[in-house]
């Protein structure tokens, strides 16, 4: 029938993207097409587009006519590991994939679409940005994107995958999803490319410098997860989404567990007990979770501080721990950035927290102070305290002074507290303690010396162990380091069904 | 020797030398310890993210040092 053959023809018009020879060059500079990397992302035959006829209505500027297949972004549902998800991929051989008008409206629908159905949001980035051609309409569209997610924010869970350019103010766009993974030789983002970084401020600089994942995985924080290329990239994704639920009135499915949750014997002596001794903390937290299995988050900026997933009897689980194998475990500005933006998002989506402890306390300094310490460590305290999901902490060495509470006490938050026996519990270090409370007579003793060591050692005794706090109950259980995996099963089976209500209010006045 | 054979390594954070584990003309490969410096109750490893030679240790032990002072210099 005509009809029919006549949907087949535009179809298959579509279907060619940009043209045999977009394709190959797309295919050249290492990256695959929107409609390939779809097609790899969704279970085999599960993909239904939508909008696939979808065409701008602009006239002016050589626009008038111009065909741009699927308006340069794919758009369409299917199953991700048997779960409904809701993607939408742009594509650079159409146009370089530019943003206008209605392919802002193809994305902002999406996301709507995503949210009013409860399943995630995946965006595969590759655009050449705004599409100057269209002045107004494309400006306005990036506010119905911006938009779109916003109000998705902290009800499904949304994802970017950095797999071409995204500069300008359309790289909001990915920063303000749940989750940036960037590709290593072809994602890019930033608020100006190198042209206009050269013509506004006189700045040479490539676009791997400027915009790569040097820039956004260590030294902006903007980046998640550093991937190498498309299929690394689509495989992360669906292994992150695994992780998380559908959305915000859900818990994360459940895997089967893959080991019984026995003794670690391993984990006996593996903290130095010289307390200013370094070591790797991903040799505990390799040791705690299912398989080994640890799903690390924005490993590159403030390695101080780890944050990532990983399963207890196959519940998906945050981890945010202390690492004393960089400077120390110290918590610094960008630490507790990482770790707060981190904690809200696993309690936006029913994801039970697990803390562990060795850490020396807040950076202290002018410099530290002057980038506002108090003001981003704040956030630690807002994130742990208002959290209403699971919270369980693990105090494996130092945990010192506002360090304590930041990393979740029990009073910051923690449902159960564990320490090992190795742990010091303390507002203070010994040394500093001894000779501010007996600074008067360690002056005026005969041997200041002596008087300073005697004190020391009294003070260290009474308090740098876990049991001055548990006597007080700030300690539920002190533990052998063995003991701790089934220790955190059994507690997350006793916190499945926690239950919270705070007061009412808009929201918490954040220190952003 | 040019300018650009030559890599600084300055320390990571305020603090004080507890121990250098290096000196001059010492073969050294990216990753080696070269020194320790105390901060914050903790000792900080200062790895060479470079393979060379130490032409110059700008520090000894129990010296105070701030972020980004020089502590070695190694030619590459």
């Amino acid at each position: 029938m005509e009809l029919y053959a006549e949907l087949t023809r535009r179809r298959e018009q579509i279907k060619q993207m940009g043209g045999a020879k977009a394709v190959a060059k797309q295919h050249q500079s290492g990256k695959w097409t929107a409609r390939e990397r779809m097609e790899y992302f969704f279970d085999p035959g599960t993909f239904n587009e939508t909008g696939m006829f979808i065409k701008h209505r602009q006239a002016g500027f050589g626009m008038a006519g111009k065909e741009i297949p699927a308006e340069g972004v794919i758009v369409g549902y299917g199953k991700v590991n048997g779960r409904t998800v809701m993607a939408a991929a742009e594509d650079y051989t159409s146009m370089a994939g530019t943003f206008g008008e209605y392919h802002g409206k193809k994305f902002a629908r999406a996301i709507d679409l995503a949210r009013e159905m409860g399943i995630p949001f995946v965006g595969m980035n590759d655009s050449g940005g705004a599409r100057l051609q269209e002045g107004i309409d494309t400006l306005e569209a990036y506010a119905w994107l911006f938009r779109s997610q916003i109000r998705a924010s902290g009800v499904i869970p949304q994802l970017a995958l950095l797999m071409g350019p995204c500069l300008g103010g359309q790289a909001y766009h990915p920063v303000m999803q749940d989750f940036v993974l960037q590709c290593r030789e072809a994602g890019f983002m930033g608020i100006a490319g190198p042209a206009f970084v050269k013509t506004q401020l006189g700045i040479d600089i490539d676009l791997q410098t400027l915009s790569g994942v040097e820039a956004h995985a260590v030294k902006s924080g903007c980046t998640h997860v550093v991937v190498e290329d498309d299929r690394d990239c689509l495989d992360r994704a669906k292994e992150l989404l695994q992780f998380l639920p559908q959305n915000n009135r859900e818990k994360p499915p459940v895997t089967k567990p893959g080991e019984p949750s026995g003794a670690v014997p391993e984990l006996d002596g593996l903290v130095p007990e010289h307390s200013l001794e370094p070591y790797d903390m991903h040799e505990i937290i390799r040791r705690l979770v299912d398989n080994g299995y640890f799903f690390e988050i924005m490993a590159g900026f403030a390695p101080n501080i780890i944050t990532g997933f990983g399963r207890f009897n196959g519940r998906s689980t945050g981890i945010v721990a202390s690492q004393p194998d960089w400077m120390g475990g110290v918590i610094n500005c960008d630490a507790a950035d990482k770790a707060a933006r981190f904690i809200r998002c696993c309690d936006l989506f029913n994801i039970p927290l697990v803390s562990i402890h060795d850490t020396p306390g807040y950076m202290i300094g002018p410099e530290e102070d002057w980038k506002g310490i108090l003001r981003h460590g704040s956030k630690l305290l807002f994130a742990y305290i208002e959290a209403t999901v699971p919270k369980i902490s693990v105090i494996v060495r130092k945990s010192f002074a506002g360090a304590y509470l930041g990393m979740c006490c029990k009073d910051t938050g923690a449902d159960l507290v564990f320490a090992w026996p190795e742990a010091t519990v303390t507002i203070v270090g010994a040394e500093t303690a001894a000779s501010i409370i007996f600074a008067k007579e360690i002056k005026s003793a005969a041997d200041p010396e002596a008087v300073r060591a005697q004190r020391i050692r009294e003070y260290r005794n009474l308090y740098e162990n876990p049991y001055n706090a548990a006597e007080r109950g700030y300690i539920d259980d002190v533990i052998m380091p063995s003991e701790t995996r089934q220790r955190i099963c059994a507690a997350l089976d006793l916190l499945e069904n926690k239950q919270v209500t705070g007061p009412w209010k808009k929201y918490s006045n954040i220190t952003l | 020797m040019s300018e650009n054979n030559r890599k600084t390594i300055a320390s990571p954070v305020p603090g004080k030398v507890a121990e250098v584990k290096t000196k001059p003309g010492d073969q050294v490969k990216r990753g080696d310890l070269l020194l320790i410096v105390e901060a914050m109750k903790m000792y900080n490893r200062v790895l060479t993210p470079y393979d060379g030679v130490v032409r110059e240790v700008a520090v000894s032990a129990g010296q105070k040092v701030n972020t980004s002072d020089p502590l070695v210099v190694i030619e590459v």
